[in-house]
């Protein structure tokens, strides 16, 4: 997989131009469900740029990971008592690229002994998806995780 | 009511697609936005819009590509595409140009600049619009449904193009000058000018020099040379309307015209030859006014070569709702309001009426009906009847009564747009303000 350098410029500057606008439009008379549409939309924008500078940030070739004990419940909404040895900076942005990337409604992971499975739709919507996706197989390294993505499903494991 | 131009909106980002909806809506356009090029082209293909959006860089399907399959297609090559283009790539956005795009815009979008990229878009398709229209209106030479009329235009095809005199009779306003100016359009001369005078318009005083044209010095004030209206048709047509009227001694002049193809203009002793056919025509019966030696016989055998008699309106009631609708659709054009139709009950009326002032009578109804109908439906053609019910009353008194009734439909028809009611009424807007203020209209 390779980014295309003026693409990913492009959906950055798209995530912009959304900001702008519905910061714009927000100013200006819009109803009530106009209002929703670009709250909505103004959440995914800022999602997707948090996640993205962070990946940027954890991308640097000056950090180094910080390997401790996390327990999965920390992280996902779960009883499982689970614990994985990573930087839990890099397994938080994991996540946050995951739950990004999935395009369904519900995040429910299947958690397993050694790995936990999330069944999804990980269609790449532009770019800067494709980059955080580079990224995460990049830092994960790091980490002392696997990440396995398909459109499908991805695999954490450790 | 301003009718809402339509857009469609196609980029496969939704969320560009929501933003750009709600914004434009605000400028007062119907959005659609589609996310998928190929259900794009679908619903192209069923629904009406007057302007596409359209995203350079589309998964499945180029902009460019989207262009050719647009312009390609009789039915929506007359629809102006905008394309929206995000890589700074301008060559794509020229190329698109080539192929058709009305313009181009640059992503990150500035909506003011791409309101007036819209608007001028809109302006263009429009004339470009009104333009065929006006050639489609204009292409027409002769509405003709009844089998009358249907013959006559037969019997044109076969005798325009020779060059026999021809003697058009009818009621007034049956079209005589249409069937002349067919006669000479399906003849050898079309090229050539088609000159009509109607001889019972002119003074008998200047109808000579209007004919034959004067040398320099002819008469007092004739200070330069003048070619008179035959001489003006050379090579082409003369129609002489109404030619009952010529004066007896002109009648002797025109048929030595028509009988030597030559004149000799006032104060002139030179003949000038001349090659022109003569179309005459008259509502009058000029058989009787030979017989009571109003009209020349031999004139009269010069001109009735080749008679040809339109029946009046009523004789040929096929011919009516053809050209109500032709009537409707010209003037449509010329007030610049959307098309309208004829509901039954209107049609009915149509077919009910007399008409003794023939087709003439049913264009200026239908010019009225026009104006003054709100909406797209015209159900009361018969608008004279209702101006007939008034009482007889001071030529003021009544004169207000109307300035009021028809300056309160007019506004309200365009929704109080000045400019608009100026434009339609051929009155200034600072007559239309004066009159609002008189009669007390307001919004």
């Amino acid at each position: 997989m390779e980014i295309d350098y003026r693409k990913l410029r492009h959906d950055l500057n798209s995530l912009f131009f959304k900001l702008e606008t519905s910061t714009f439009l927000l100013e200006e008379e819009t109803n009530q469900q106009e209002k929703e549409k670009i709250l909505n939309i103004l959440k995914k924008v800022e999602k997707k740029l948090k996640i993205f500078l962070n990946a940027i940030l954890i991308e640097n070739e000056n950090f180094k990971a910080k390997i401790q004990k996390i327990n999965i419940s920390e992280l996902i909404n779960t009883d499982e008592n689970v614990v994985i040895h990573t930087d839990k900076g890099i397994l938080e942005i994991a996540f946050d690229i995951l739950f990004l990337l999935n395009k369904k409604e519900n995040f429910n992971p299947e958690i397993l002994n050694n790995k936990i499975v999330i069944n999804g739709n990980f269609e790449l919507e532009d770019e800067i998806e494709k980059y955080l996706i580079l990224s995460l197989n990049k830092f994960s390294k790091k980490g002392n995780l696997k990440i396995d993505i398909n459109r499908e499903k991805a695999v954490v494991s450790w | 009511m301003v009718e809402e131009k339509r857009i469609l909106i196609i980029d496969d980002d939704k969320d560009i697609l929501t933003l750009m909806g709600i914004q434009l809506k605000k400028y007062g356009y119907q959005i659609t936005t589609e996310s998928s090029a190929f259900k794009a082209l679908d619903r192209l293909s069923y629904e009406n819009y007057d302007l596409i959006l359209l995203d350079q860089k589309m998964p499945e399907i180029e902009g460019i590509e989207f262009i050719e399959n647009i312009k390609n297609s009789s039915l929506l090559s007359h629809i102006p595409v905008i394309i929206m283009t995000a890589f700074g790539n301008i060559e794509d956005a020229v190329e698109a140009m080539k192929k058709g795009a009305f313009h181009y815009i640059t992503k990150p979008i500035n909506f003011d600049e791409l309101n007036l990229i819209i608007k001028q878009a809109l302006n263009f398709s429009s004339l470009e619009k009104e333009v065929k229209q006006f050639k489609e209106i204009f292409s027409i030479d002769i509405i003709a449904e009844s089998p009358q009329m249907k013959r006559i235009v037969r019997h044109i095809e076969s005798i325009a193009p020779s060059d026999v005199t021809v003697l058009i009779t009818g009621e007034s306003g049956v079209g005589k000058e249409v069937v002349a100016k067919l006669i000479h359009k399906k003849s050898k001369r079309k090229n050539k000018p088609f000159v009509a005078i109607n001889c019972g318009a002119i003074p008998k005083e200047l109808l000579e020099s209007e004919l034959f044209g004067y040398v320099k010095g002819a008469f007092t004030g004739a200070s330069s040379n003048k070619k008179g209206l035959i001489e003006e048709a050379n090579g082409g047509t003369l129609f002489l309307d109404e030619i009952g009227e010529l004066p007896i001694d002109l009648q002797v002049k025109l048929l030595r015209v028509l009988q030597e193809n030559e004149i000799r203009p006032i104060g002139s002793n030179k003949s000038k030859e001349i090659n022109v056919r003569f179309i005459a025509a008259t509502n009058k019966n000029l058989e009787e006014m030979v017989k009571k030696g109003l009209f020349r016989k031999d004139l009269f055998y010069r001109l009735n070569v080749i008679p040809i008699h339109i029946p009046p309106l009523r004789e040929r009631k096929e011919d009516i709702v053809p050209l109500a609708k032709y009537f409707i659709k010209k003037f449509c054009l010329k007030y610049n309001v959307p098309e309208k139709e004829l509901t039954k009950n209107a049609i009915q009326q149509l077919l009910n009426y007399n008409w003794d002032g023939n087709v003439r009578e049913l264009e200026h109804m239908i010019e009225r009906a026009v104006i003054i109908t709100n909406g797209n439906k015209i159900d009361n053609v018969l608008i004279k009847d209702v101006s007939n019910s008034y009482t007889i009353r001071p030529y003021n008194e009544m004169k207000e009564e109307f300035e009021k009734n028809y300056l309160t439909n007019l506004l309200e028809y365009t929704n109080f747009n000045i400019s608009k009611a100026s434009k339609i009424s051929g009155k200034t807007r600072a007559e239309i303000y004066r009159l609002m203020k008189k009669y007390n209209i307001k919004k």
